[in-house]
């Protein structure tokens, strides 16, 4: 893992800078192509005009405006809040396979959400954070009594595809018997990023805030625990807490985002892996590329799931696993011996 | 009275008995030939929203239906519950994977299925005939006459094609030249849309003869469109529908709220139609209901063309 | 303990050791097995009572009023039954093979991709060109797309050295990636066809008939009898490749044979009843349980009890919500798993 050690920010900051900002200049084309892009042809100057001079009464203005933006939107704060939920849960396991996504954790709180919505009376969306939370909560606990207290990833990864497999079939015994709740909900299973969700996302802002704020107060920690939890200790890290707050991060922020767009899997396995072939060893640089390079690859998975059977359109989390599926694969085959 | 014609007359009844508990005939149609009771007393059908609609309709009432289950509640038989006394019919599961012994409990002489029900047919069978009639493939008119014939109810149907047909010729007189006016059916989610027109829309505006968009004359049906494309498919009158159970009313609210769906011409002159999805299913009753919906709403009222505004601009 | 003592069958070159112990977990499944079937076959939304179905099995055929009872008996609950049982011992029998030629005790045909490419295939021909397929040859549809996996892993598994723990973990990805292209096709489909598929993603005995006995029964004669004359092979790998290979045992070719018997099972599972991820776990791990890993019990047993597994499960499935029906592998999922994690997180050393 430290293959990369020679741009290690510490001695070249201003490179670490230039990259950041780099990627920022990425993003922001990449938004531009989500913009201007999509099932309905518009041509760029229509869509820069759309930012720039906004004309109320032109209806690609409108698309532009109401449909992209809002999804643009939505689709940069998951990818951020999966891919620092991707860091954290890969540091606190030491397991450079993890995922909430492969872990059962998203599995988890889609199960939470859908029983929620169908069979306790009255839910309306202020609930749904929770509900996700609680599952989140539910599925790391299982997953972390099963891994053992032996460090041992493989087992940890398969007892996160085990858990998440339960998850499924109770989520689809749940659909089963409510088919009138199967209609409803079968779009947003498969991880759904969309204009409407940008309401949900101002009710869930606080947990992503709280999570992203408790993942950076345990920034000097994770270094530490970076050199092995031997020497973490050593240098008086409270190894216990960094692994209790570090979950706490992780289920709020991968929670928050299933809330909003439905379980959305492999983002947070991709993103710190590109991440460390730039930087490596401080965990404020680590996190702060996962932020732009994780908004950058959901960008993209929600570009090209509105665009590759045009004018039709597939889900994103669909997308994010076709691209990280492979990912994982090459990953496996690069790291297992 | 003589020994002979004692007998003759007690041969005659014996077997008169014996050939009405027998009674079968075969019915055929484009799924096959299959050998049904004359007179069916119990019948069984596997699709809530459009077999036992039109079997209420005619005046049969099933002995048991699928219907759609919400957890913890009452088995639901959508499109039927609000238009008839549905007690008596027994609920037999979902409409995809039926219980298929609580069928063979009711001992029923006659199950009914739609084409996908053909996967279940060689099972069902060995509980009593299965006959699959072609609502997706032939329409509602067509399935609804095999079903009349089928139940001894020709004269109810005939009753029911005969308003119907009243219904476009006075459509019709209204209007002259429907395909002048064009419909767009949709309905409306919260990320997406489909190109569909349940409950007999479709078929009535078919028969009515009004005309599409372009655009909807090469759209694919039954996948999910992007929200930006509703303009492409703006037309004079647009038509959604709505799901009560489901809360889509409100779950899309704030796309009726877009400039996007504002601007649609259909929306700005007042020519957006918004039913309730599960009014009617899949019948007559719905081929009726929607053509006198469509009659009051578009024949029987001022209305404004699209293509004369655009022609009105172009000059 | 003289009663203890390993005794040995010798069966041409096939020898088989086994305690009088091993002998008595076998029976006792048995017993259990056969106790469930009668259970299973008086359970269901038709009344039938014990005498009625114990009458009716020695029966040929019925008449007059029990004419019904006798159908519903023969051509619903039997064919219902047979195939659970045939079901539940081709996933288990296909999962302590996968799991001893891996040597981890996690790894599923349902966990490393084999179900899940089976189910894109059969998925494919059910969505994207319905009835283009014939009914009849569907079973073909998941053969290949389970084949297809199996190999596809195995060569990126068996690149350079082979490594079990490789081979699971690409399992894995590709099961994430393949559910991916289900549930593109399943959000894509039609309604209508979504919620079936639903049952069937959820592994349905719910349209078996005679025919897919007849198919199942075929298939685990063809694939499930001989591999549970590998025992002795299964023993020899478990032992890890050197002594395997010290013993003349050909690895390679053995790996491969007794895999494509897995995918085998696996697949004609798969195509009669959909995806079961538990029951290749948990039907071997409760054999595992009574036995050990000695191949030559090891396999009987777990078919035995997958057997069991999936009955239960069907048999729950069609009768605690009636007349709503729940597949039988999702019950499984339901009641197993609990158990399964309450296991696990005891063993420690389990999967180390």
């Amino acid at each position: 893992m430290s293959d990369a050690a020679e741009l290690s920010p510490a001695r070249r900051p201003w490179l670490s800078f230039a990259g950041l900002g780099l990627l920022g200049l990425v993003l922001l084309f990449t938004a531009f192509l989500h913009l201007g892009l999509g099932a309905k042809a518009l041509d760029w100057t229509t869509t820069w005009q759309a930012l720039s001079q906004y004309d109320p009464t032109n209806l690609d203005h409108a698309v532009v405006r109401d449909s992209r933006l809002a999804r643009l939107l939505v689709a940069v704060v998951v990818g951020a809040a999966l891919a620092v939920a991707g860091v954290l849960i890969q540091a606190i396991t030491d397991n450079p396979l993890a995922d909430p996504g492969i872990l059962g954790i998203n599995g988890g709180a889609a199960f939470f959400v859908v029983a929620g919505l169908l069979m306790v009376p009255g839910t309306d969306f202020a609930y749904l954070p929770w509900y996700a939370f609680l599952g989140a909560v539910s599925a790391a606990v299982i997953v972390a009594l099963l891994g053992g207290r032996a460090h041992n990833p493989v087992r940890l990864t398969l007892a996160g595809a085990a858990v998440a497999a339960l998850f499924s079939a109770m989520t689809a015994t749940v659909l089963l018997l409510d088919q009138q709740g199967l209609e409803k909900l079968r779009h947003w299973l498969t991880g759904a990023i969309g204009a409407a969700d940008v309401s949900k996302l101002l009710q869930v802002t606080p947990y992503l805030v709280i999570g992203l704020l408790l993942a950076l107060s345990q920034v000097r920690s994770l270094d530490a625990h970076r050199l092995g939890a031997r020497a973490a200790a050593g240098l008086g890290v409270n190894i216990l807490r960094l692994k209790v707050v570090g979950l706490v991060a992780v289920v709020l922020l991968s929670g928050s985002v299933v809330a909003v767009a439905g379980p959305i899997g492999f983002v947070g396995l991709v993103v710190p892996h590109a991440v460390r072939l730039v930087v490596s060893a401080d965990y404020r640089w680590i996190l702060g590329y996962s932020v732009i390079v994780g908004a950058l690859l959901v960008v993209l998975a929600d570009l090209l799931a509105r665009v590759a059977v045009r004018p039709y359109e597939i889900n994103t989390g669909i997308v994010t696993a076709m691209i990280g599926g492979p990912l994982f694969i090459a990953l496996v085959i690069r790291r297992v011996k | 009275m003589s020994w002979n014609k004692t007998l003759l007359l007690l041969l005659v009844m014996a077997f008169g008995v014996v050939a009405q508990a027998a009674e079968t005939r075969v019915f055929k149609n484009r799924f096959g030939e299959v050998k049904v009771p004359k007179n069916p007393r119990c019948v069984v059908s596997l699709h809530d929203f459009s077999l036992t609609v039109q079997l209420m309709e005619l005046g049969v009432k099933p002995c048991g239906s699928t219907g759609r289950k919400k957890l913890m509640s009452e088995p639901l038989f959508r499109g039927v519950e609000h238009r008839f006394d549905v007690s008596g019919i027994q609920y037999v599961g979902g409409h995809k994977s039926p219980d298929l012994e609580a069928i063979a409990a009711l001992k029923p002489d006659l199950i009914l299925g739609l084409s996908y029900h053909r996967e279940l047919k060689p099972i069902l069978s060995a509980i009593a005939p299965v006959v699959i009639l072609p609502v997706q493939e032939e329409g509602i008119k067509k399935y609804a006459g095999q079903l009349a014939d089928l139940v001894g109810r020709r004269g109810s149907y005939q009753d029911q094609l005969k308003q119907y047909r009243w219904m476009l010729e006075e459509f019709h007189r209204l209007v002259p030249n429907p395909d002048s006016i064009t419909v767009t059916t949709l309905e409306i989610y919260e990320d997406n849309f489909q190109l569909i027109g349940r409950g007999g829309i479709d078929e009535a505006i078919r028969d009515l003869g009004l005309g599409h968009p372009k655009a909807y004359k090469k759209a694919r049906f039954h996948v999910p469109y992007s929200l930006e494309r509703v303009g492409d498919f703006d037309a004079d009158f647009i038509i959604d529908t709505y799901e009560p159970l489901l809360n889509t009313r409100q779950q899309t609210a704030s796309f009726r709220e877009s400039a996007q769906w504002r601007q649609l011409f259909a929306v700005r002159h007042g020519q957006f139609l918004y039913f309730n999805r599960s009014r009617y299913g899949e019948s007559m009753g719905g081929l009726l209901g929607t053509a006198s919906l469509l009659l009051s709403h578009i024949a029987e009222r001022d209305r404004v063309s699209r293509a004369e505004e655009i022609r009105a601009k172009v000059r | 303990m003289r009663w203890a003592a390993p005794a040995a069958l010798r069966l041409g070159e096939f020898s088989l050791r086994f305690r009088p112990l091993d002998l008595g977990w076998i029976l006792l499944t048995t017993l259990g097995l056969f106790a469930a079937v009668l259970a299973a076959a008086t359970i269901g939304s038709f009344p039938l009572g014990w005498q009625q179905v114990w009458a009716g099995l020695w029966q040929p055929s019925g008449s007059g009023e029990g004419a019904m009872a006798h159908q519903v008996l023969w051509q619903l609950r039997m064919p219902r039954i047979l195939a659970a049982m045939l079901v539940g011992a081709c996933l288990s029998l296909a999962g302590v093979i996968l799991q001893s030629l891996t040597r981890n005790a996690l790894a599923a045909p349902g966990l490393i991709g084999v179900e899940a490419g089976g189910s894109v295939t059969m998925l494919m021909s059910l969505v994207l060109f319905p009835g283009l397929v014939p009914v009849y040859l569907l079973p073909l549809t998941a053969l290949a797309g389970g084949l297809v996996v199996a190999v596809f892993i195995l060569m990126l598994a068996l690149r350079g050295d082979f490594s079990p723990l490789r081979l699971i973990l690409v399992g894995i990805g590709t099961t994430a990636m393949l559910q991916a292209v289900s549930e593109l096709l399943l959000t894509y489909g039609d309604i209508d066809r979504v919620e079936s598929a639903l049952m069937w993603l959820g592994g349905s005995l719910h349209k078996v008939t005679w025919t897919e006995v007849r198919v199942l029964a075929l298939w685990f004669l063809l694939a499930g009898v001989p591999a549970m004359f590998a025992f002795r092979q299964l023993n020899l790998l478990q032992l890890g490749p050197a002594v395997a290979s010290s013993r003349g045992l050909s690895q390679r070719r053995t790996l491969a044979v007794l895999l494509l018997a897995s995918v085998m099972l696996t697949s004609s599972a798969v195509a009669t009843a959909g995806t079961m991820v538990f029951v290749g776990l948990i039907g071997p791990h409760l054999a595992r349980q009574c036995c050990g890993d000695r191949h030559g019990i090891l396999l009987p047993l777990a078919a035995l009890s997958g057997a069991l597994l999936v009955l239960i499960g069907d048999t729950l499935g069609r009768w605690v919500f009636a007349p709503l029906q729940l597949p039988a592998g999702l019950v499984v999922a339901i009641v197993g798993a609990p158990y399964f994690i309450f296991l696990i997180a005891r063993r420690r050393e389990f999967a180390n």
